[in-house]
């Protein structure tokens, strides 16, 4: 369904004419494949580059370098006239509920939009069908007349999804659906969104910080930190057997919404995220990873496969393991 | 009828609803000038251009010797002040109404323009907006009516092109706020073309700063129209202007205050109650105070 | 002060109620709270939005906004914080009850450097020296692991990360050694590994200081994590209370329960979640009896009729449910 390779997006600062050229390195030389009817996690924190890799995906910016495939369609760029077509096929659900439905559109235009768009459907058809897919989400289908402010933040993020599937679309983009929502409110949005994906087919790029939330809703998981993607494998052995320090960092901090499991194969971390303006030398995790040496700094690590469909970005993953299982 | 009465009542329930807060004050006077602008030739005591040589100079009414016949007195060639003074908000708000509008309609246009494709063209509108913000008004008005001649026509054009750039910064700002919203981005995810976005969701959350800063404009206005009218190159006689009463009543001041007074008064109280009213509007339609 | 090694409590709060006057009748943002936080514990208050606890936190420095109307009594070290005038509040915030809120980016004034920043509340609070409050200003700055802290002093407050911010405020916060420090959902506005050292930090300052912490938050991970003790609100009630542990591994109000099983967990490998159905209550309009009951899986016809008052589950435990109604004990599973 997607296929990326090298993907780079690069935001330039300024462009004053005689200022030096700065650029934000958002996204550096990511690669990553999601196969039909599956779901793939990108998780890590901001600044990581994952909110950037789905707009790259949803053709909301042009790539800067990098080939990618979208659900058949080539996005590096896009043939024109395709972009209607595109459309039909990818959809996405935002982060922020308030902020993804227009407050001056009636739920029948703003669930509607890319019915009336894509196929032209209009009038008493639009409200039967606005209807039906406020039923599918759990709606009251007397809220096709209502305003978006009239409802929760939960019952908003419905909206946004009876939206987005109203295309019949194959693949979505999820960004960070339920980390805005109340925490009693996240299960049922979470449980939607799987029950979606097996009724209707879909295929799902979800996007998020909390890494509980991403193994509950991913197949395969990649974790991205500074613009590159540092670790990339199936949801259970990732969680079983992390193995870049980053993802033990990460798993360290989620684990305290677990039971203790000890604690044993994470790591903790000081410092915080550089700046992507002008990001370390080599791997860019270096100058938090208390494991750092000298090769850290002056060879960019590859993403390798250390097991059956496990990848990862370090120089020394296999030592830090042995000393850390010791 | 009862139907009628009904309806009658859900229409001042949502009126009173929609005032909600409103300062009585400011809104009465507001009615009150736009009622007599339009109602002017039906509710004036006296023809306002008729010469009367008794009411030459009479004093207002509560003066000894003033009279009911000329409330507010009367002016040098015995015309009512009242009548004027209605006949002048008639002119004023037609004026300013053609002004804003003109002045809108390019500023938001250009706006619209150079908030949504940015780049260049961007740059380009919004350095000539700051130039024209830099001009002083008066200077540019007499400059465009030496050039085009003093007609009604030509102060409405005047004031339009002096006034366009504060409503093109204004949207701009607007339009870069409301285009990074997750609803645009998501419009054009369901396949929009990015003009029907302009249109369908970028402008209608724009458009009560836009009715907001025309309000306020509107007393701004006025003040323009009575300075270019007091200079003699606005408003020409026969037509009636409240800067035109000021400039005529001036040489009277001595003897006879109210041939400036009233006029300024007029322009003091439409002024000063439009601006009120449209600090209120603007609390009122921001978005961030909801209806709840 | 500190001194006082008596087993009193830092803060008692019995049967704490605010209700907000509007213009569409009364809301009870806070309904019949009560807790007591000893000397050096750290107490969780959790809930999701509505349900009163950020109220709560700013009815106990008494900052609430002039419509609130609250009852009931809140001591702080015995004294009666609730019949206190604005000056002696005044004097009690900033030296003996100290917060830290939730956006660092807001928090400080842009204009100043850090260090006069820090240096104000001292020297509003405290009868130091100049040197005294240089010298304590360096050495809480140490005690918060700020690197280099005299250049830091000397930087302005853009010129520090969210986490870095959040530490100096933490820092401002404890320098004068206070009684209890709120913390209202301290590391919200933070990535996951700063919060992280966020919670290490508060967990080192009241194992170095002894100052007693309220953490409001609605992440149950980081109650978890940090607290001794937990007091779970719904629409403004406390509805059960408890030692963190057994919350978390025996929970014993239906909420409770509902909200821990709605979670998922790392290495938990279901394909559903058990969901709390429905939203959360308006509080302007709640339900007669138990705001949960239309959500309550157990919910009885009693439930819909009253709300109970909190029973006793166990030591140092309570729960408003009638599951737990001694009357009746035994019934429910």
């Amino acid at each position: 369904m997607v296929t990326a390779e090298g993907l780079v997006k690069h935001f330039p600062l300024s462009r004053r004419p005689f200022a030096e050229k700065r650029v934000v390195h958002a996204v550096d030389d990511v690669g990553f494949t999601v196969g039909a009817g599956e779901t793939f996690g990108l998780v890590g924190e901001s600044g990581c580059g994952k909110t950037t890799i789905g707009k790259l995906l949803l053709y909301l910016e042009p790539l800067t370098g990098g080939r990618l495939d979208v659900a058949g369609h080539s996005l590096s760029p896009l043939a024109s006239g395709t972009e209607r077509a595109f459309r039909r096929d990818v959809q996405a659900v935002f982060q922020d509920p308030y902020g993804a439905l227009n407050p001056r559109h009636r739920v029948l235009d703003v669930v509607g939009e890319p019915l009336t768009v894509q196929h032209g459907v209009r009038g008493a058809a639009l409200r039967e069908q606005v209807q039906e897919l406020l039923r599918i989400v759990g709606l009251p289908t007397r809220a096709v007349d209502q305003y978006p402010h009239e409802f929760s933040g939960g019952m908003r993020q419905r909206l946004a999804i009876a939206r987005a599937i109203s295309v019949r679309p194959k693949f979505m983009v999820l960004d960070e659906p339920v980390s805005a929502l109340d925490v009693s409110i996240r299960a049922q949005v979470l449980n939607l969104l799987r029950d979606l994906q097996e009724e209707l087919g879909l295929t799902y790029l979800f996007i998020a910080h909390d890494l509980a939330v991403v193994e509950f809703m991913s197949d395969r998981v990649g974790v991205m930190y500074l613009g590159r993607m540092v670790e990339l494998a199936d949801a259970a052995q990732l969680y079983r057997r992390p193995l870049h320090p980053y993802t033990r960092a990460l798993l360290r901090a989620a684990q305290a919404t677990d039971l203790p499991r000890g604690g044993r194969d994470t790591v903790a971390i000081e410092g915080e995220v550089p700046s992507p303006i002008n990001p370390p030398s080599g791997c860019r995790f270096r100058t938090r990873c208390p494991f750092a040496q000298a090769r850290c700094a002056a060879e960019v690590p590859a993403l390798t496969e250390v097991e059956e469909g496990h990848r990862i970005a370090c120089h020394f993953h296999a030592e830090i393991e042995a000393k850390l299982t010791a | 009828m009862s139907g009628a009465s009904a309806f009658a009542r859900a229409w001042t329930g949502r009126l009173r609803e929609g005032m909600r807060g409103a300062p009585v004050l400011a809104t009465g006077l507001v009615a009150l000038f736009v009622l007599a602008a339009v109602f002017a030739p039906w509710i004036v005591p006296h023809d306002p251009a008729e010469q009367n040589f008794l009411a030459s100079l009479a004093p207002p009414f509560w003066e000894a010797e003033g009279s009911i016949s000329n409330l507010l007195g009367g002016d040098n060639l015995g015309r009512d002040i009242l009548s004027r003074i209605i006949y002048g908000a008639r002119l004023s708000l037609i004026i300013s109404l053609f002004a804003i509008a003109l002045a809108g309609t390019v500023g938001v246009l250009l706006g619209l323009i150079a908030g949504y494709v940015g780049g260049a063209i961007d740059s380009l509108i919004m350095r000539i907006v700051d130039a024209f913000l830099a001009m002083p008004f008066i200077l540019m008005a007499l400059g465009f009516v030496a050039a085009l001649g003093p007609s009604v026509t030509n102060i409405i054009i005047v004031m339009g092109i002096t006034n366009w750039a504060r409503y093109a910064r204004l949207v701009r700002g607007e339009v870069l706020s409301v285009k990074s919203r997750d609803y645009v981005a998501l419009a054009r995810v369901a396949g929009q073309p990015r003009w029907r976005i302009g249109i369908k969701h970028i402008l209608p959350n724009v458009t009560n700063s836009i009715i907001v800063l025309a309000t306020l404009d509107l007393g701004r206005v006025i003040i323009l129209e009575s300075s270019l009218s007091f200079l003699g190159l606005g408003v020409q006689p026969p037509d009636i202007s409240w800067g035109l009463m000021l400039s005529d009543g001036r040489a009277y001041t001595t003897v006879a205050w109210w041939l400036t007074v009233m006029p300024g008064l007029a322009i003091l109280l439409a002024v000063l109650s439009l601006n009120i009213f449209g600090d209120w509007l603007r609390d009122r339609l921001d978005p961030r105070q909801a209806r709840d | 002060m500190t001194a006082t090694a008596a087993p009193m409590a830092v803060l008692e709060v019995e049967n704490l109620s605010v209700r907000f006057r509007a213009r569409r009748g009364d809301v009870p943002a806070v309904d019949g709270v009560s807790f007591r936080l000893a000397p050096g514990e750290i107490l969780g208050v959790v809930g999701e939005s509505g349900c009163g606890k950020s109220t709560l936190c700013s009815a106990l420095t008494r900052l609430l906004p002039d419509n609130a109307v609250v009852t009931g009594s809140i001591r702080y070290r015995g004294e009666e914080l609730l019949t206190k005038t604005a000056s002696e509040m005044r004097a009690l915030r900033g030296r003996e009850i100290t917060m830290v809120l939730q956006n660092p980016m807001t928090a400080m004034d842009p204009l100043f450097t850090v260090g006069s920043q820090f240096d104000e509340v001292l020297r509003y609070n405290s009868a130091m020296s100049a040197a005294e409050r240089g010298a304590r200003a360096l050495e809480m700055l140490r005690l918060v692991h700020i690197p280099s802290p005299t250049e830091r002093l000397a930087s302005y407050p853009h010129q520090m990360s969210g986490g870095m911010k959040q530490r100096m405020l933490t820092a401002m916060a404890t320098a004068l050694k206070p009684g209890l420090l709120l913390a209202d959902e301290p590391t919200t506005a933070l990535d996951v590994t700063i919060q992280e050292q966020i919670l290490r930090l508060l967990a080192e300052i009241r194992a170095t200081l002894g100052t007693a912490i309220i953490l409001v938050t609605h992440d149950l991970g980081i109650v978890r994590r940090l607290t001794d003790r937990v007091v779970i609100m719904y629409a403004g009630r406390a509805v059960e209370t408890g030692e963190t542990e057994t919350i978390f591994t025996e929970p014993q109000h239906p909420y409770t329960r509902a909200l821990l099983a709605s979670i998922p967990r790392i290495g938990q490998t279901n394909r559903r979640l058990t969901a709390i159905d429905g939203q959360i209550p308006d509080l302007a309009s709640l339900p007669p009896g138990c705001a949960f009951a239309p959500r309550c899986p157990q919910a009885m016809a009693r439930c819909t009729e009253a709300y109970p008052s909190p029973f006793d589950t166990g030591p140092n435990r309570t729960a408003r449910c009638w599951l737990h109604d001694p009357a009746q004990r035994g019934a429910p599973a």
